[in-house]
């Protein structure tokens, strides 16, 4: 579900190409400059609910995912 | 004391912020500026917390009015600093090139107002949750590190997204900037070249001729080709040669990074013009005469009330 929702607003955001996306996806695969990253995160945020700043630690569209579940506790 | 929310919020006379330049923005002018009734702002740069410490102290013996430090975190500095300036509670803290929110609640806890330089909407909504009483929308116009966004698109933007007063940077050096910028919704403008060629500004002699000499199209931007690395600049010997390496096909993001190291310093300290790097924004060209600080606030603030008073006569 999150992977999905991540799709969309990244198609909506950045018009990526988004059946390319997994969860292994790099974040520095992508073509994104520091302040589409901003932008994508804020979005997420707005979406889940969650608070998520900037991180080295969030590298794949995984580890954003494993992020939004743990503050959702989902 | 004035109406103007920047003004009540940060307690100075005149919604006019000088900005943290590094190897320029220092403490004699920074007080300044503030005894102008404008906020002035101590570039931290990449120096370290005795430096920091250092300049805090000095400013105080000079001014008894609000000013600020502007921190660049990704200074290798960054965290001493962060506590330093609590410690001595400055009353305003920038910020730039990233985000602040590791350190917000320490600088929250010590009761100081801080305002992130924000180059896009998101920039600015985080830096608003994390507790930012203002941010600065700087546009791409400005000198030094710079966003895409132009100052005419991206204030009017992060005005409607968040619920704090924004202050307008980027392309900014009189009246009719500034009465612009609050046609755009900002509260308040930040200036940086206007105040380079300041009386007071220690900066060497040749980099405050380089403004006063600069035309509309004198500035150029490094490091466009890898990303977060854009940099506005007066064009000479030093970005010519930096722009062929930079787009050179086996030239890496490292070796243009490398390319940058000292540059600003030697045009800072040793006016050295042609390996200096001599940061400035687009506005240079309407910079055209050495004036005192107080002279500038007073005419660019003059300038915009009296626009602003005649500005139904427009239409």
């Amino acid at each position: 579900m999150e992977l999905e929702k991540i799709k969309e607003i990244m198609a909506d955001s950045v018009n990526f190409d988004v059946e390319t996306i997994t969860e292994e996806t790099r974040f520095d695969s992508m073509g994104l400059d520091s302040l589409d990253i901003v932008d994508l995160l804020m979005r997420v945020d707005e979406a889940f609910g969650t608070q998520t700043e900037p991180s080295s630690s969030l590298v794949t569209v995984g580890d954003l995912i494993a992020h939004i579940k743990e503050q959702t506790n989902a | 004391m004035s109406e103007n929310p920047i003004c009540r919020l940060v307690g100075i006379e005149k919604p006019i912020f000088q900005g943290g330049m590094a190897w320029i923005s220092d403490a004699k002018l920074a007080a300044a500026v503030s005894n102008a009734g404008g906020l002035g702002i101590i570039s931290a740069m990449n120096a370290d917390e005795t430096y920091v410490a250092g300049q805090i102290d000095l400013v105080r013996t000079l001014t008894d009015k609000p000013f600020g430090v502007n921190v660049m975190l990704q200074s290798p500095h960054a965290e001493g600093v962060a506590h330093i300036l609590a410690e001595k509670k400055v009353p305003v803290i920038t910020t730039g090139a990233g985000n602040p929110a590791k350190f917000m609640p320490l600088w929250l806890e010590a009761g100081i107002r801080v305002i992130p330089v924000v180059a896009s909407v998101a920039m600015a909504k985080m830096a608003a949750r994390s507790g930012a009483c203002a941010v600065v929308a700087e546009g791409q116009e400005s000198g030094g590190h710079i966003g895409e966004l132009t100052t005419m698109a991206l204030v009017p933007q992060v005005c409607d997204a968040v619920d704090i007063p924004v202050i307008a940077a980027g392309g900014i050096a009189d009246g009719r900037g500034m009465a612009a910028a609050f046609m755009l919704g900002a509260k308040g403008v930040q200036m940086g070249t206007a105040f380079l060629v300041a009386n007071e500004c220690g900066v060497h002699e040749n980099y405050k001729q380089m403004v006063l000499q600069a035309g509309d199209i004198s500035t150029v931007v490094t490091g466009r080709r890898f990303q977060a690395s854009s940099c506005r600049c007066i064009k000479n010997a030093f970005t010519r040669d930096f722009l062929r390496i930079e787009y050179e096909p086996a030239t890496t993001a490292e070796d243009v990074g490398n390319l940058g190291v000292g540059a600003l310093r030697r045009a800072a300290v040793e006016g050295d013009t042609k390996t200096g790097c001599f940061l400035a924004g687009q506005i240079s060209g309407l910079v055209r005469q050495a004036k005192s600080v107080s002279q500038i606030i007073d005419e660019v603030y003059g300038g915009c009330l009296s626009l602003l008073k005649g500005a139904s006569q427009c239409l």
